[in-house]
């Protein structure tokens, strides 16, 4: 990383997340089983047999709202209601497992349990391997969306605003194996500013780096990016965070466009970072609608804590 | 080359990249006044009519409405020496944020909330405009004046405003609450919504009083297809009351006018009645990109850039017969002339006589017709009118055959000359620049260089610069839309497709390279939707065009490939035949690509991996990739 600034986030990495390291009065919000294995890791059924009160089960997820399960309810909540959302975090820790919510699902609560709650984590579980393309048509080699619903604001994110007439921007994707993503919010931008890629830097895997990178080659060298790239370590959404804080000491003024198309600790950090910078950030964000059976068993789990932002684990 | 000469080359290298690079839409350039052409409808959009102005990206579309905004009309006076009091108009631009529009759209407010919302927002946004246009305006003043927008901003619901300035500022505000309001899905209090069109109009009329005096007043709106149905009746709403002096210059791609609704129901806006619509495709293009071309050879020249003024001499074209000759005719003459020495004697004189770029053509037709070169030759002897004449409709297909079985050639087809680039560029004026702009950074980096006296595009450079333009077009098809990615897949099958039909003359008319869909209706309108997604983003042009404004009057269905493509598939860019291709096939190019095109080549022997060029190589796996699981 370029002058890094090291942030004072914690992480917990481990190859398997135990019940007992959960607090027992904790909230948990997590998806339930889907077509991903890591979607769904064992210790939320555990949990859930022993406090079905304290979990949220996500079961449905759709453009503007969700379907969860509380105990015996079932509840619908609109993911622009900030106050249900609030509402949700019933104790004064929570965790919420990200990894089978889709982004525009996990933000909105990422941002209703950073104001609820005193103590708040997320949880990611990193998959074991993606499914490669069988008739790749660039050098995307990973089959992982089937389509995309488009560019819109993460609900409760839009920036209506944009930037000041006379401020400079800059796009900053975080790059992901899709390389037609980042480049599609690019073209969305014309005329496209001074590009800061972001690569995740180490990776889940020695390889990924490089495969991210040669999935993005021809967005990179259109666009001049190669000098530019900065890294952050792949699993670590405080890193992300750090390297836009950087990339704005580097850049003073500026309005960043953020499009977190990469992991999906990265894109935590990236909504943290907008939740904290709202004003000059504007999240890109294309909504892929994922294909079943994308990533195959579960690697490393991590667990973030968010808040507080400078305690011990 | 001595030090001082390479100076030279990098100088004037530099300056024709500066002169030819601005398809990549840079604004504003600091010397846009010296090179703006007006493109040949800029008369149109010049009148009070409001206008819509279709597209696609790099036709030229935003700057022409750019153009218009107040300071770069001022930009353009200077080198006249006029000054902004000769302007007959003032214009503003606003161009449509996809993310921020669909903040509206996809938020969970009631219809009525939604597009109530929307019209406040829009009309803050042009408000914003109009304070810095009023800013201006009274800064151009000889005497200190600020006109009094106090009417405007009760318009807007605003109260203790006096000036541009302040309203400007009291708009930011709004937007901010506005903003709040959207994100929380209407539940803070909600701002309060201004009339639709109201404060625009009452804007317009304060202006016209104090300021405009007799000019009109352009509200640019660039990229309307990124709104909604919804948000577009809004809007649509706005240009059919428009009223002197402000007009309406909308700018939106092929296909993007997605609802003539407005928000009176029952009432359509509808041209010529409430419109002017300008297609920028059928607007004279190849005389506008000639004269921007040679505008900027003539930049070029008068900074001491040793270029010719004629555009046709800086790019020649390669005549047929030379074409020919640098594709190895001489191999297949030599096979024809050792069959005729062999079998019929009697001809061999005349045959050898028969340039070699003609007799190559016997070889051609005896494998397309499966008929016997003796045979043909003596034909030819016998009736040369009917020979030619066949040499003149399939001479030009027969080239592409010439390369086949070449392993490793390095150019298979050339495609130079300005007709050529024109065609290839198809009404794009971007694409126009790119080929020449590339061809300009090739003919410097080759080994020959760009020699000593003026610079010259060879045939060969002006190839391989087609060639890379339509693989980075490639490349860039999958960021265009959300169907970025299966619109790549479609271009890269039927692409495959032409270039083995091109390489092969048995069985098939010669250059076939458009297309007609067949199936079952359902399957017919699953591929339609991609292809006209395709036309909006360029990938494919239909044929022959009807009113390109709205998707629900496209009725074509005869589609080629954007003739960008043409030099990296290496097929004709001549739009001549068609094909039918099934539907059902078409639509397992996302999945079973190889499967695909098989079906649609009707099983035809394909080009062997090391038989194919370079740039076709590189998608190997998609050609042949194995169905998916």
């Amino acid at each position: 990383m370029k002058g890094g600034i090291p942030f004072d986030g914690v992480t917990l990495t481990v190859s398997s997340f135990g019940a007992a390291t959960v607090t027992s009065t904790a909230l948990c919000i997590f998806a339930s089983s889907g077509t991903e294995p890591r979607a769904h890791i064992p210790i939320w059924d555990e949990i859930r047999s022993k406090r079905s009160g304290l979990c949220v089960e996500v079961t449905e997820q759709r453009p503007r709202e969700f379907v969860a399960r509380i105990g015996s309810t079932e509840r619908t909540l609109v993911l622009t209601d900030v106050a249900a959302l609030h509402g949700l975090f019933s104790s004064r820790v929570a965790y919420i497992d990200i990894s089978g919510l889709a982004h525009h699902v996990w933000a909105p609560l990422i941002r209703a349990g950073l104001k609820s709650v005193d103590i708040l984590y997320a949880v990611y579980a990193e998959p074991d391997s993606y499914k490669a393309h069988p008739s790749p048509a660039s050098t995307t080699l990973y089959d992982l969306s089937e389509g995309f619903r488009g560019l819109e604001p993460l609900p409760g994110f839009a920036n209506l605003a944009g930037p000041a007439r006379d401020a400079a921007s800059i796009f900053v994707p975080f790059l992901g194996f899709e390389g037609p993503r980042a480049r599609y919010l690019a073209m969305s931008l014309d005329p496209l500013p001074k590009v800061i890629p972001v690569v995740g830097v180490p990776g889940f895997r020695l390889e990924y780096p490089q495969v991210a990178v040669v999935s993005n080659q021809e967005f990179l060298s259109e666009n001049n990016a190669y000098s530019e790239i900065r890294f952050a370590r792949a699993s670590c959404p405080f890193e992300a965070y750090s390297v836009l804080d950087e990339i704005r000491r580097d850049n003073p003024g500026s309005f960043l466009y953020l499009a977190p198309v990469g992991t999906k600790p990265h894109a935590l950090g990236v909504v943290w970072y907008a939740i904290e910078h709202s004003s000059d950030t504007e999240i890109m964000y294309d909504h892929p609608r994922r294909k079943p059976n994308r990533t195959e068993g579960v690697g490393l789990v991590h667990v973030y804590k968010l808040k507080p932002r400078d305690a011990d684990l | 080359m001595d030090p001082s000469g390479e100076t030279v080359v990098t100088r004037n290298r530099e300056l024709l990249a500066q002169l030819f690079a601005d398809y990549r839409a840079e604004w504003p350039q600091p010397y846009f006044a010296s090179i703006f052409v007006p493109p040949p409808y800029f008369a149109k959009l010049e009148t009070n009519r409001p206008c819509f102005l279709i597209g696609g990206r790099g036709t030229g579309k935003t700057t022409s409405l750019k153009s218009l905004r107040f300071d770069a009309a001022e930009t353009r006076l200077k080198p006249k020496e006029m000054s902004v009091e000769a302007l007959p108009y003032f214009g503003i631009y606003v161009r449509i944020n996809k993310n921020q529009a669909r903040a509206f759209s996809g938020s969970e407010l009631d219809e009525s909330s939604r597009k109530r919302a929307f019209g406040h927002y829009f009309n803050a946004l042009v408000g914003l405009e109009l304070c810095r246009l009023t800013t201006w305006v009274e800064g151009q003043l000889e005497s200190a004046f600020l006109l009094d927008l106090s009417g405007v901003a009760e318009a807007y619901g605003l109260s203790n405003v006096k000036d541009a300035r302040e309203l400007g500022s009291s708009l930011e505000h709004e937007v901010a609450k506005l903003e709040l309001f959207v994100n929380n899905g209407g539940r803070t209090a909600a701002p309060i919504f201004s009339i639709p069109e109201a404060p625009i109009k009452r804007f317009a009329e304060a202006l016209k009083s104090r300021l405009l005096q007799s000019k009109l007043l352009f509200c640019c709106v660039d990229e309307y297809e990124n709104l909604s149905e919804e948000q577009q009746a809004v809007l649509n709403t706005y240009i059919k009351h428009s009223e002197p002096p402000l007009s309406y210059k909308i700018g939106l791609r092929k296909f993007g006018l997605h609802t003539r609704q407005t928000i009176d129901s029952g009432d359509q806006i509808q041209t010529p009645d409430d419109y002017l619509e300008i297609d920028i495709a059928e607007e004279g293009f190849e005389p506008f990109a000639e004269h921007v071309a040679e505008h900027r050879l003539r930049r070029a020249r008068e900074q001491g850039v040793e270029v010719p003024d004629n555009l046709r001499t800086f790019m020649p074209d390669l005549p047929f017969d030379e074409e020919a000759e640098l594709l190895g005719c001489e191999r297949i003459t030599k096979t024809v002339l050792d069959r005729i020495a062999t079998n019929c004697v009697d001809i061999l004189e005349w045959a050898r006589e028969m340039p070699p770029s003609k007799l190559y053509f016997v070889g051609y037709w005896a494998e397309a017709s499966g008929g016997d070169v003796c045979a043909l030759a003596k034909e030819w002897k016998s009736a040369p009118d009917t020979w030619e004449v066949r040499l003149r409709n399939h001479g030009y297909a027969s080239l592409f055959w010439l390369s086949k079985g070449r392993k490793g050639a390095r150019i298979r087809k050339y495609y130079a000359g300005v007709t050529t680039f024109l065609a290839m560029a198809s009404g794009n004026i971007r694409y126009f620049l790119e080929l020449i702009d590339v061809a300009i950074n090739f003919q410097f980096e080759d080994s020959k260089g760009v020699g000593d006296g003026s610079i010259v595009l060879d045939p060969r450079i002006q190839t391989e610069a087609a060639r890379a333009v339509g693989k980075r077009r490639l490349a860039q098809l999958e960021g265009l839309s959300e169907r970025g990615v299966a619109l790549k897949r479609f271009v890269l099958a039927i692409g495959k497709v032409f270039f083995e039909l091109a390489r092969d003359p048995v069985g098939h008319a010669p250059e076939q390279n458009l297309f007609v869909v067949t199936g079952y209706p359902g399957a017919v309108e699953e591929v339609a939707a991609v292809l006209r997604e395709g036309i909006a983003h360029l990938a494919f042009e239909a044929t022959p065009r009807t009113k390109a404004t709205s998707e629900a009057e496209m009725r074509d269905d005869e589609y080629r490939l954007h003739p960008i493509f043409c030099a990296f598939f290496e097929f004709s860019h001549r739009k001549k035949r068609r094909i039918t291709l099934s539907a059902d096939s078409l639509l397992k190019v996302t999945s079973q690509p190889a499967q695909a095109i098989g079906e649609m080549l009707e099983q035809r022997d394909q080009t062997e991996v090391g038989s194919l060029p370079e740039q076709l190589a590189m998608f190997t796996d998609f050609f042949d990739g194995v169905p998916a699981k």
